[in-house]
């Protein structure tokens, strides 16, 4: 069994990997480390893919799976140390697998096991090598480990941050095929990923199943995979297979080998497990001489959905991580880039080549998304809109750009860039564009194009949600009569307001009414004098009233409104005896039992 | 009055900068970079109109002005937005906002700006503000570029030039409305303080009682012009109407007699 290892500190995105602490053993420097933690122990990981061409059309889709070890992660630099000593002694993993007995780890040795709560008690849920050879074993309880050995190490499981690398991992994976998506099942966790089409890219299966091993032997990672025509399959003989260590694949014809695997492989309950190894049907292929009504009757539907699904005649969907868009390129860099003005001239590769592609289909991009793949497993992406769909490299360029500016505080490039992945997510036909002869009309064109072109760099550089276009809405109601939306999505109405009401209106409206104080005539005259922010205006000119009834929403609507009713507005616009005007309201009415509010909305 | 020390350095820098004449009254040898306001006395003292791709700065005389002198802006922008195409872009400051409130596309439309005009950047810290308002300075094919600039957000020397620099690019009247407070540079081409006045009151109105209460006339502004690179300072009323979406002054009543006239005057 290889000693398992997940080097969860090398995929962190924000802080990237460290160099060690000398006096743990590591020399500080990064590639010695890695090649220091792959001498020390292996990591236990399973991968499965599988491809299309080999189902036979049964229309099932291909599925890859990669199981990476289970294993607890803290967040702060104390884990980092203690990741570092518990590399060199051995991760702790749900399945313990020694790579190579001739490894032998430096140092001290420490037993180290992985506890989570199950139903109120402290159990064990992973051990590492030496902890196993002292007869720790899974779902033992913490009291019984202790008991045996006092001075045992524990680390409370932390299954969230598990998912977590675990979904890091996938995203980075999606640069073998978008079609990727993490996968856990239990205390199983996996990767499928659907190489249909892909793997011509990289040279055949084999290269590509090879390529795939490479990456993960390089990050330290011992992979199983396991290719099979679909997902159950690939599953049980990535978990299930001995051959899955070194890699294995098979087509329709070798669907048979799943047979030999156990009953685990077609991942059911526990129960449901118990009842037929009760019965002495341990195998696959014993289970699937059954009668299938026989198998429903006895172990209920699921059981025969199980075993259809892992012997390939019941198709099962794999949910990627990542919406999938028809318009992808990807630009592999033969060396690894370490700089951001490095990542420019790349970036810049990538956009031709996109914008090429979409020239071709006749197609224009609204948003277009760029990856970069660092060689250790991490990746960072950053998005651009575009006002009007457009396949212009240099403007798209000049959008993502001003985000990678803005970006390149966060981004570590660690070890370097080495893929880089240009998507168009949201792409229209393009339309003819108007030339008109007319000069007015050409320079109002011109003009237009100029304001999107504007309202793109600068959604680009402060965000799309702080440049806005004012729409207006059918509604009496003052502040409900406009609504904000981004510059880039509006389509370019033409909106306007009656102009009874635009006369009516004061050019600035505050976003909450204040309240003031105010002599006004009963029982609805205007405002005569009023206080705002502690001083006193005299008015000497208005206009209104205009009354504004707020529907009733709970209430029916023929109910009718009472006389104090605050959802009954007098809107006044006022000029004070200084020349400043401002726009009142009063709410409720003057002879009821509350008194009515009066509230400024607005001036100018 | 202006010294004849001043008036004499004028002249010269006019005719440095290639105003054959470099008289402050005429605007005939300009070099057509100007846009009337719609008020006659008042371009002239301008020498032409609010100069394009130049910085015109507006500044209140009180801190309740400042909403007088948003709306006088926002009435400059619609003056000038009759006579250009493109459209507004508002670069708002979460002071003006808070103060005194987003800006309100049906009041905007009462003072000619259609909505689909406005293109309203509501920048969050400083250098995006800054940064914001050069770019938009510099974009060619804008009506008009409006920028509040608070205590804040005020520029120094460097931003400043920078933002005259892209003003001069741009080619669009850049006009920026200062808080009260506000205190930092301003390469301005133009720098008027204004005030609010009270509207005209109709002819009937006039032998009215002080505590009637008067319709709503147009707005009307005290418009005090303190700096004018071409210009003369001086004192102006200027009014907004909404009828024809013009600046102009009000009109003065010559054939009533003395008595309405001084009254006129003095109201």
């Amino acid at each position: 069994m290889s000693l398992p290892f997940w080097p969860t500190d090398r995929l962190y995105f924000k802080t990237g990997p460290k160099a060690h602490n000398p006096a743990e053993g590591g020399k500080g420097d990064r590639p010695s480390a890695l090649v220091r933690r792959t001498r020390v122990g292996m990591s236990v990981s399973e991968l499965a893919v599988s491809d299309k061409n080999r189902e036979g059309g049964k229309g099932d889709r291909p599925s890859a799976l990669f199981q990476v070890p289970f294993v607890s992660s803290e967040k702060s630099a104390t884990f980092r140390h203690s990741l570092v000593r518990r590399t060199r002694a051995g991760m702790s993993v749900s399945e313990l697998a020694v790579s190579d007995k001739n490894r032998v780890t430096e140092g001290g040795l420490h037993p180290l096991i992985l506890t989570k709560s199950v139903k109120g008690a402290k159990r064990i849920s992973a051990v590492n090598l030496p902890a196993h050879k002292l007869g720790l074993a899974m779902g033992q309880t913490l009291t019984h480990a202790r008991a045996l050995f006092p001075d045992i190490k524990t680390i409370e499981a932390d299954e969230k941050a598990d998912e977590q690398d675990l979904t890091k991992l996938a995203h980075w994976m999606i640069r073998f095929s978008p079609h990727c998506a993490p996968y856990i099942f239990g205390s199983k966790y996996a990767i499928l990923l659907d190489i249909t089409g892909c793997e011509h890219l990289f040279g055949g299966e084999a290269q590509l199943l090879a390529a795939i091993s490479q990456c993960f032997a390089r990050f330290g990672i011992y992979a199983r995979i396991a290719c099979a025509p679909n997902k159950g399959s690939a599953w049980a003989m990535a978990f299930y297979d001995r051959r899955a260590k070194t890699g294995i694949s098979i087509g329709v014809d070798d669907l048979s080998l799943i047979d030999d695997l156990p009953i685990e492989a077609m991942r059911m309950d526990g129960k449901t497990n118990d009842n037929l190894h009760a019965l002495g049907l341990n195998k696959i292929g014993k289970v699937a001489q059954i009668a299938p009504n026989s198998v429903v009757r006895r172990f209920g539907p699921e059981t025969l959905q199980a075993l259809n699904r892992v012997r390939g005649r019941e198709a099962e969907a794999i949910n990627p991580l990542r919406e999938i868009s028809p318009n992808k390129i990807t630009h592999q860099i033969p060396h690894s880039i370490l700089t951001q003005e490095g990542l420019e001239p790349a970036m810049q590769v990538a956009i031709r080549k996109l914008c090429r592609e979409l020239v071709q289909k006749g197609q224009g991009a609204k948003i277009m998304r760029i990856s970069f793949f660092r060689v250790d497993g991490v990746v960072f992406e950053i998005k651009a809109t575009a006002s009007l769909v457009n396949n212009k490299p240099e403007t798209w360029f000049m959008l993502l750009k001003e985000r990678l500016d803005i970006e390149a505080d966060k981004m570590d490039l660690g070890f370097g860039v080495d893929l880089i992945c240009a998507e168009a997510q949201l792409t229209e036909r393009l339309q003819a564009q108007v030339v008109d002869l007319d000069p007015l009309s050409a320079a109002a064109i011109q003009s237009a194009e100029a304001v999107h072109m504007l309202a793109e760099r600068l959604s680009a550089r402060i965000g799309a949600k702080n440049i806005i276009r004012l729409r207006p809405q059918e509604n009496w109601v003052p502040e409900h009569a406009q609504t904000r939306i981004p510059a880039i999505d509006s389509a370019g109405e033409n909106k306007s307001i009656p102009e009874f009401i635009a006369k009516r209106r004061p050019p600035f409206l505050l976003n909450r009414p204040e309240n003031i104080q105010a002599i006004a005539e009963v029982p609805d005259g205007p405002p005569r004098q009023f206080l705002f922010r502690s001083l006193s205006f005299k008015v000497k000119s208005f206009v209104g009233p205009e009354r504004i009834i707020e529907p009733l929403l709970s209430k029916s609507p023929n109910a009718e409104m009472p006389i104090n009713s605050h959802k009954i507005r007098d809107y006044y616009q006022v000029e004070t005896q200084s020349g400043a005007r401002f726009f009142l309201f009063r709410s409720g009415f003057y002879g009821g039992d509350i008194a009515p509010k009066w509230y400024v909305h607005g001036g100018g | 009055m202006r010294t004849q020390t001043v008036i004499e350095l004028q002249k010269s820098i006019n005719s440095i900068e290639g105003y054959k004449n470099g008289h402050s009254d005429s605007y005939a040898n300009n070099d057509g970079n100007f846009i009337p306001s719609g008020a006659p006395r008042f371009d002239a003292a301008l020498f032409g109109g609010i100069a394009l791709g130049k910085i015109t700065e507006l500044k209140p005389d009180a801190y309740l002005s400042e909403v007088s002198m948003l709306s006088f802006a926002i009435a400059l922008c619609g003056a000038l937005l009759q006579k250009r195409s493109g459209d507004l872009v508002i670069i708002s400051d979460p002071y003006f906002t808070q103060e005194w409130g987003e800006v309100y596309a049906a009041g905007l439309q009462g003072f000619g700006i259609l909505p689909h005009r406005i293109l309203l950047v509501t920048p969050q810290s400083r250098e995006h503000f800054q940064s914001c308002i050069r770019e938009v300075a510099g974009t060619n094919g804008l009506g008009a570029v409006l920028g509040m600039v608070s205590a804040k957000n005020g520029f120094d020397l460097t931003a400043a030039r920078k933002l005259q620099f892209a003003a001069s690019q741009g080619g669009a009247p850049c006009i920026l409305a200062s808080a009260h407070r506000a205190v930092g540079f301003c390469c301005a081409h133009l720098r008027l303080k204004i005030g609010p006045r009270q509207a005209r009151l109709p002819d009937w109105a006039q032998t009215t009682q002080e505590n009637v209460l008067m319709p709503l006339g147009f707005a009307r502004w005290n418009i005090d012009i303190e700096k004018s690179r071409q210009g003369s300072i001086g004192h102006f009323e200027l009014e907004f109407s909404n009828e024809t979406y013009n600046l102009c002054e009000p009109p003065f009543l010559a054939n009533r007699s003395a008595l309405f006239q001084d009254w006129a005057k003095s109201a």
